[in-house]
């Protein structure tokens, strides 16, 4: 029984070694903080694991979690394990807050911290914190409606009256655009908004916004009194006044915690009421071009010599301020003398909303009569400002038209009530009785995953035959190959030298060793292996050369004793020299 | 395997036999004067993908009647890029257009670049590039035929470099549409109460810029006014 106590004991104690005891501790790395500074609150968990500890909610402090982390270290064959959970706490409330003893369940049992306590200590004054109930309109941001020049009260339908519409969006604020603005009021069409907005900082009842401008023009459809207003969806997070960002004391600049409201919402400008009102009808000239504005001619290009039934282009630029965008070509006149046809047109703005700018229109016209013709371009337009239509002319050029009057045809009502010929069948050929057509897709061919993979292939064939010629003829060079023939040959001869060596075969030796130098000489000096001998050799090369040295010796014992022991080393010395003696290729 | 083919073969063959019953039946309807009958038959053979130049004229020719001009000329159309060189289509075409008073398209391109329409250009591209291939591995592979190899390769680049050009010259049509609502405007902007710039006849040529959300932003074709059309009122010349 004694030695089982002892057993156990060691047992316990080994155990003990290796195990720590579970520690659990919680610290505040600060007592004391001013209002709306953050101290940081620290749970260490020695020697197991825990979930989150839940700190209980306490009236006026903000607890926020930050993180955990885990460390595990071995010290001297000691595994240490720690866990830990950081949390910020503060307030912007002067006053003693008690965080209580809170129990965490690890490993099975329960540990409890000792309880802290923070004092936030103000400087006297306290601080004011937004009562949360008091609702700002203006909490998420507005939209204004300006209009940008000195308007009179009343406007035209189809005139356009140049805006800015600004959103102004708290500093602090996320904002996700979410739509066009668009007129909430049906009565209204919007011009030309630009597509990027200005962006700027402004200060507005001594609180600082970011504000988005944009241009552009608004007209009405319909007469009467109307509301004008815009509205843009958009999603906008500002934060949380309830529970305000509290400061890192290290670094007050930087806030830490805090939560924002999100809010998805439409933004609408104030109503505005205009009263629209109709183009008069009295004065209205017959060729009203529909343009409400100030208008000017700003050039015009008019060929001098004309043929009639020969069409030419003739050119005109009209500037100045309005409804550009439903102003007609003016036409020549007299009218009588001229068959017209649709052309182009083209608008150059002048400034953001395209309220101002000019307009070019080109257009084929055909003279009728033959003779020096004073002809002009007239412009009809309602002026807004003065209440009333005006009719401006280009000034008159006299053109001269050569060639037969055009015989009169029809025009406009008489040819609308003129009866149209009933369609002769003959004229449109008879539908296609046999489908022999074969079924087709209406969508191009080359858009077709099939054609990028034909295609693909048929370019890789194409590189493919080059890039093999190219190859083959390194390959079948016959010099390349040569070369690489006799590369293998003075290899296969150096082994058998060294071989010989090693056997003392004098034979074999010379014969191999003169085969080699044969070898490499022939690649130098482009003849027969065979051919060299040492009268070409001596030819060729210095009388004290290595290589005569050797060939002769190669003669002398082919002929003569074959070589003793110690003349093998100078041999193959002397051949080793020759070697390297050998002339380049 | 043989079962399988002949299996494969009799499939094709009911197809084939289908498709022909549902022209018959269309062309029949044709004659008698249900044009609207016959013309909703050649729409359930095109939305089937049996879209051929005969059912596309043959429907023009249905909707000419009726008196629907606008999706008379975009099936014209829509013939004439199968077979642009279908002398009977264009001239029916022409007369629609008349008809209309539409804007003319001043002239329905002409020129080599248009004699083929963009898929078989597409083929001819396809094809020579595959005998330009052919020819560099033969010149490769068979010395003796290297100089008729070389020849016919250079000679498929020609066809081949035109049938690029043509398709890049030509890679705006994939935006062209056609107005088919009988009351077409063009606005100023994407909504219904906008102002109009001019009222689009149906039938009028268009090139589309953009889309934004149900209206799509388009170029008159040949004057150049640009504006807003609703989608219903438009449709793209190719699927």
């Amino acid at each position: 029984m004694v030695r089982h106590f002892i057993h156990w004991l060691l047992f316990s104690i080994v155990l003990a070694m290796f195990v720590r005891a579970v520690e659990v501790t919680a610290t505040l790395d600060a007592t004391q903080v001013n209002p709306g500074d953050a101290a940081n609150l620290t749970f260490e968990i020695k020697g197991g694991q825990t979930q989150r500890p839940n700190v209980p909610n306490i009236e006026n402090l903000t607890v926020q979690f930050q993180g955990q982390n885990q460390m595990v270290s071995i010290i001297n064959g000691r595994t240490e394990s720690v866990q830990s959970f950081q949390y910020i706490i503060g307030s912007h409330i002067p006053g003693v807050y008690a965080i209580p003893a809170i129990t965490l369940a690890i490993n099975g049992q329960n540990f409890t911290t000792k309880p802290l306590t923070l004092h936030v200590i103000g400087n006297g004054a306290t601080l004011q914190v937004p009562d949360p109930k008091a609702k700002d309109p203006e909490r998420f941001g507005s939209l204004t409606l300006e209009l940008s020049t000195q308007q009179r009260q009343y406007a035209y339908i189809s005139e356009i009256a140049p805006v800015i519409i600004r959103a102004w969006l708290p500093m602090d604020a996320q904002v996700q655009l979410r739509s066009v603005i668009q007129p909430e009021s049906k009565g209204f069409t919007l011009h030309n908004v630009t597509q990027q907005p200005q962006q700027s900082v402004e200060m507005r009842d001594n609180k600082q916004y970011r504000v988005l401008t944009w241009f552009g023009g608004i007209s009405a459809t319909k007469a009467g009194k109307h509301s004008v207003s815009l509205a843009m969806k958009a999603t906008i997070a500002v934060p949380d006044d309830s529970q305000p960002a509290l400061r890192q004391r290290n670094r007050p600049s930087m806030r830490i915690g805090g939560n924002f409201i999100e809010k998805e919402l439409t933004l609408s400008t104030k109503d505005q009421e205009i009263e629209v009102r109709a183009l008069p009808t009295e004065g209205k000239p017959e060729n009203f071009s529909g343009a409400v504005g100030e208008f000017q001619f700003d050039g015009i290009e008019i060929p001098q010599q004309w043929k009639t039934g020969e069409p030419q282009k003739v050119a005109l630029r009209i500037k100045g301020r309005g409804n550009f965008a439903i102003m007609q070509a003016p036409p020549l006149t007299p009218e009588e003398l001229w068959n017209t046809y649709p052309g182009q047109d083209q608008f150059n703005p002048d400034d953001q909303a395209s309220f101002s700018g000019n307009k070019i229109f080109q257009y084929n016209a055909i003279p009728r009569k033959a003779g020096n013709h004073p002809v002009t371009f007239t412009l009809h337009f309602f002026d807004p400002d003065k209440g009333a239509y005006q009719s401006i002319q280009s000034p008159t050029q006299t053109i001269t038209v050569t060639g037969e009057d055009m015989v009169e045809e029809p025009q406009g009502e008489a040819r609308e009530n003129e009866k149209k010929p009933d369609i002769d069948p003959a004229s449109i050929p008879a539908p296609s009785r046999d489908n022999n057509s074969a079924t087709r897709s209406l969508s191009p061919w080359h858009t077709s995953a099939a054609f990028i993979s034909l295609l693909s292939i048929a370019g890789l064939l194409t590189l493919a035959g080059p890039i093999g010629a190219v190859i083959q003829s390194r390959v079948n060079d016959p010099q390349r190959r040569k070369s690489m023939a006799i590369a293998r040959e003075i290899a296969a001869s150096s082994k058998t030298t060294s071989l010989a060596l090693e056997l003392r075969d004098a034979t074999s030796y010379f014969a191999a060793a003169r085969r080699t130098l044969q070898l490499h000489l022939s690649a130098a000096w482009q003849l027969k292996p065979e051919a060299i001998t040492l009268a070409d050799v001596q030819v060729r090369c210095a009388t004290d050369s290595p290589l005569v040295a050797f060939f002769r010796e190669a003669d002398r014992y082919a002929y003569g004793a074959p070589p003793t022991a110690d003349d093998w080393n100078a041999l193959d010395a002397r051949f080793q020299q020759a070697l390297l003696s050998l002339p380049r290729p | 395997m043989r079962s399988l083919f002949l299996i494969l073969l009799l499939v094709c063959t009911c197809l084939t036999d289908l498709r022909a019953d549902m022209f018959a039946d269309a062309l029949a309807l044709e004659k008698q004067g249900q044009h609207a009958q016959a013309a909703a038959r050649y729409e359930s053979m095109i939305s089937q993908q049996q879209a051929s130049r005969s059912v596309l004229f043959n429907l023009g020719n249905c909707y000419y009647e009726s008196r629907n001009y606008g999706k008379s000329i975009l099936a014209y159309e829509r013939a004439l890029l199968i077979n642009p060189r279908a002398a009977d289509v264009r001239k029916n075409l022409a007369l629609t257009r008349k008809e209309a008073f539409s804007n003319e398209v001043i002239n329905l391109p002409k020129g080599p670049l248009h004699a083929l329409s963009r898929s078989e250009w597409a083929a001819c591209i396809v094809i020579c590039a595959l005998v330009l291939g052919v020819s560099s591995i033969s010149a490769w592979l068979r010395p003796l035929w290297r100089k008729s190899a070389i020849i016919i390769g250079v000679l498929a680049l020609l066809p081949l470099a035109f049938g690029i050009l043509a398709l890049k010259q030509r890679h705006t049509e994939s935006a062209r549409a056609v107005v088919t609502a009988s009351t077409a405007k063009l606005l100023l902007s994407p909504f219904s109460s906008a102002d109009e710039i001019t009222s689009c006849p149906p039938g009028s040529l268009m090139q589309v810029i953009r889309v934004q959300g149900d209206y799509r932003y388009l170029q008159l074709i040949p004057s150049n006014s640009c504006g807003w059309l609703h989608h219903s009122e438009v449709e793209l010349i190719e699927k």
